[in-house]
């Protein structure tokens, strides 16, 4: 159903046209019209060529009509198969404009098909004064043009209108563009926006707003979009118009078929243009221009401020100077800073905040500068003055910035800052940094050589001092071991303790000897020490007690321990020798103390190798 | 033999020897931090196959250190031999696995070779390993080691407690540390990671040129040596799970330290 009413849609639409002029080339149908004849000036009208039964090679523009600005407006395919048959047709619309009144003929226009060339028939249209009624409109039309006024609605179901808040304005000074959208009937689509021309002014776009008003008695929805303008340069600025296509459901109120046709129909396109706008852009006066002034427009205050209240001498120091109000933010220039001779100073770099919202720009521009003290003492920066023009005063205004103090101490002359970025000056956020291309790192230098000998577990230092505390371990593991027997086994302590104390007993005796004192009673304590050194040497290797025993309980004792029966002998003699000096004195020289001396050691070094 | 043989094949042999020997002087005269500034300069100067062969007398003659393997990877890298690049970066960074630059080179060099990316758990691992250079950790167990027996000695000693805690804790560690240094030992001693240095390498199915080709390894992948059979090695491509035969002079050991 709905193809049928397309094809037969299609139908109306091409044979209602005006001034068809068809070429035909066998089954080759090639035509131009326009939807209307007569036109006022601030009309449109459309021109549609369309190509049926093949395929041509249609033009994508259009020459150059006198008289008229051309736009394209789109194309269109429609496949129809009536009976079997399918035919097929291409459309091609553009809108034309018209530049003044009078009579104009489209010239005609060449197409291409199957290797043949088509020139359609030119088409006379005549355009009337602007607001003049087209009385001559011709019949039915697919595409219709609404011109607009900036004023009533004459009850047209959708219209826009564009307006400036001032005919007048200077360089750089605000400049409300209005573009409304009225329409009463439903949109089938989102519409088409074509922007005035604004070239000559840079501008900061509003939030849209959307609200409903009522125009003679009828609602309408109302689409409002405000733009900021500030104009660049002085001159006659005409922005031209804007235009806006919109498809709309297609209801025609005098046939009760129309709406339920148009649900099927998918609707129409509707272009809207709006008034033409322009204003006169004045040029800053020049009596009373300040001369720091730099063509900042609008109300503005500044400030300045330290980031430290004191510093060294070459310590990087940051001076920021904020402008702050409402105008033309972006194109605040930098403060002009005097020449300091205490302070050297790098190159500003500069943040900006804006907020555009109820007409107004409003915000802030940081500028930031490093400066560098250079002596020491007290100093003060003095008042930074800044110059604006005030539209609404229509005046030059100057404001100062406070003047700031700082204390600067002796600083390290060899801390001198080398060179700072201009783009990233001390407690500045780090700039975007493109990275160009990236390669492997450099090669490195060595001050001092140290080679690498290999994995460290195989060296040997290293695996003998990872050794030796297992030694010592072992070590303790012995000693602790011989330390228990020696404290619980009382005949391995004695034994472990005979020779040193017969060691000890020999060396008084050599002493003595040593000392040559033959004396009766040196004689008798060198005789004592020998008989002791034996006696407690055989006591303690045998666990017995060397009080009270006999030379023949000992020289028994040692016969059961497979003693040397010379050793034995040698033993008893020595004892027997001994006795008798110390118990019955008699005259011993020298040389028989050495004798009995040397006999004894030997018998303690035998006796210490069998016990 | 002819006599007139014989003498040929003596004067070759005098002529290597000489040659040999001159080789050797140089190096046992210069000391080889000149050598090392020597290749640096050459290489400052674009002179990189001159640098390599410096760079490439200190690592025959067993003067190497992190440097010298970073320096003579960036050279090969210069050189247009990535394979041998990264060989040399890797042994790099094995010596001297906290270095920046070496990381970092030797990442961009995998990362041109296209060196696909370990799982999850085996990164971890990698990463845990690559903290530390196997002598640090060496090093850093023995020192518990030392430590552990040292508390456990006061301890027997002394009997005191506390001796006994802290040899407990350092023997934790110790234990700790020991497991860790064996799984360095084993990935960095005991598995022979190599890398294909002579262009794209055909892995065949048999150590011989007589049998068919597996896959093919492209320069710089990594691999690892899993036997041998004369001039052939057997290798495996452990992420990819595959196994072939190279020849050894395709591939170079990272190991071979």
């Amino acid at each position: 159903m709905k193809r049928l009413l397309s094809i037969l849609f299609c139908s109306f639409f091409v044979t209602g046209m005006l001034t068809p002029a068809p070429l035909m080339a066998a089954d080759i149908s090639i035509s131009a019209a326009v939807d209307q004849n007569v036109i006022s000036l601030d009309e449109q009208l459309v021109l549609e060529l369309n190509v049926s039964g093949g395929k041509a090679d249609l033009p994508s523009s259009l020459p150059d009509i006198p008289n008229f600005t051309v736009q394209s407006s789109g194309r269109s395919e429609n496949i129809s198969i009536i009976n079997g048959s399918m035919s097929s047709s291409t459309s091609l619309r553009f809108t034309l404009v018209p530049h003044e009144a009078g009579k104009f003929t489209i010239p005609s226009i060449s197409m291409t098909a199957k290797g043949k060339t088509y020139q359609t028939q030119p088409i006379a249209v005549e355009v009337t004064a602007a607001g003049a009624a087209s009385v001559q409109r011709s019949a039915p039309a697919r595409t219709v043009t609404a011109p607009s006024s900036a004023g009533a609605s004459d009850g047209r179901p959708l219209y826009i209108t564009a307006s400036l808040d001032k005919a007048t304005a200077y360089v750089n000074e605000k400049i409300v563009y209005t573009f409304r959208f009225f329409r009463r009937v439903n949109l089938l689509s989102n519409p088409n926006y074509s922007p005035a021309n604004f070239s000559g002014f840079w501008k900061e776009d509003l939030p849209p707003k959307n609200y409903q008003t009522v125009i003679n008695g009828q609602r309408y929805s109302v689409n409002e979009l405000q733009i900021l303008l500030f104009p660049t340069r002085p001159g006659l600025f005409n922005l031209g118009s804007a235009g806006l296509q919109c498809q709309v459901e297609d209801i025609n109120q005098a046939d009760p078929f129309a709406g339920f046709a148009g649900f099927f129909s998918g609707g129409r396109t509707q272009q809207l243009t709006t008034n033409v706008v322009s204003v006169k852009v004045l040029a800053l006066p020049e009596t009373g221009k300040p001369k720091d002034f730099n063509g900042t427009v609008g109300q503005f205050n500044v400030s300045a401020a330290l980031d430290k209240r004191s510093a060294k001498v070459n310590e990087p120091v940051t001076l920021s100077i904020t402008v702050a109000g409402t105008g033309s933010i972006k194109t605040i220039a930098d403060p002009k800073l005097p020449d300091w001779t205490d302070f050297r100073k790098y190159e500003t770099v500069n943040t900006t905040a804006m907020d555009a919202k109820n007409d107004t720009v409003s915000g802030s521009k940081i500028f930031k500068t490093v400066i560098v003290p250079l002596t020491p003492g007290k100093k003060t920066i003095q008042s930074i003055p800044f110059s604006f023009f005030d539209p609404a005063a229509q005046q030059y205004r100057t404001m100062a910035t406070a003047p700031l103090t700082i204390d600067i101490a002796p600083g390290d002359p060899s801390a001198a800052p080398i060179s700072y970025s201009p783009q990233q000056p001390a407690g500045a956020a780090p700039a975007n940094i493109a990275l160009v291309t990236t390669d492997i790192r450099y090669i490195k230098p060595l001050a001092s050589w140290c080679a690498y000998r290999g994995p460290l577990y195989r060296r040997w230092p290293f695996i003998i001092v990872n050794i030796f505390p297992l030694l010592v371990l072992a070590g303790v593991f012995v000693f602790l071991r011989w330390s228990h027997k020696l404290s619980t086994d009382v005949a391995f302590a004695r034994k472990m303790r005979a020779s040193k104390t017969a060691r000890k007993y020999l060396a008084s005796a050599q002493k003595i000897l040593t000392a040559g004192n033959t004396t009766p009673s040196s004689v008798i304590d060198f005789y004592t020490a020998v008989s002791r050194a034996l006696l407690e040497f055989i006591g303690h290797k045998l666990n017995v007690s060397p009080e009270g025993l006999t030379n023949n309980a000992l020289a028994d004792m040692l016969l059961r321990r497979a003693i040397a029966a010379t050793i034995i002998e040698t033993t008893k003699t020595i004892l027997d020798e001994c006795d008798l000096v110390r118990f019955a004195p008699t005259t011993v020289t020298a040389a028989m103390m050495r004798a009995i001396y040397n006999q004894t050691a030997a018998v303690i070094e035998d006796l210490d190798k069998k016990l | 033999m002819t006599d007139g043989m014989k003498e040929i094949l003596m004067k070759t042999r005098l002529i290597a020897f000489l040659l040999l020997m001159s080789a050797s002087c140089v190096l046992a005269g210069d000391k080889p931090l000149a050598v090392f500034t020597q290749a640096n300069d050459a290489y400052a100067h674009g002179q990189y196959q001159q640098a390599i062969n410096l760079y490439e007398s200190l690592v025959t003659n067993n003067e190497t250190n992190a440097t010298v393997f970073f320096n003579l990877g960036n050279a090969y890298f210069k050189n247009q031999q990535i394979g041998k690049a990264i060989v040399n970066l890797e042994r790099a960074v094995k010596l001297s696995p906290r270095d920046k630059d070496a990381r970092y080179n030797l990442q961009y060099l995998r990362s041109l070779v296209k060196e696909p990316s370990l799982p999850f758990f085996e990164t971890a691992v990698a990463w845990i390993n690559g903290w530390v250079s196997l002598n640090e950790l060496t090093a850093a167990v023995s020192l518990f080691f030392i430590a552990a027996l040292g508390l456990l000695i006061g301890y027997l000693l002394r009997r005191n407690p506390w001796y006994a805690l802290c040899s407990i804790v350092a023997c934790a560690v110790l234990l700790a540390g020991a497991v860790w240094l064996g799984l360095k030992i084993k990935d960095e001693v005991s598995t022979r990671w190599a890398i294909v240095v002579t262009g794209t390498v055909d892995a065949r199915n048999g150590p011989g040129t007589e049998n068919s080709v597996a896959f093919s390894v492209p320069e710089g992948r990594n691999l690892i040596i899993l036997g041998e059979n004369n001039t052939w090695y057997a290798v495996g491509l452990p992420r990819e799970g595959i196994t072939g035969w190279v020849e050894k002079r395709s591939i170079e050991a990272v190991t071979a330290l």
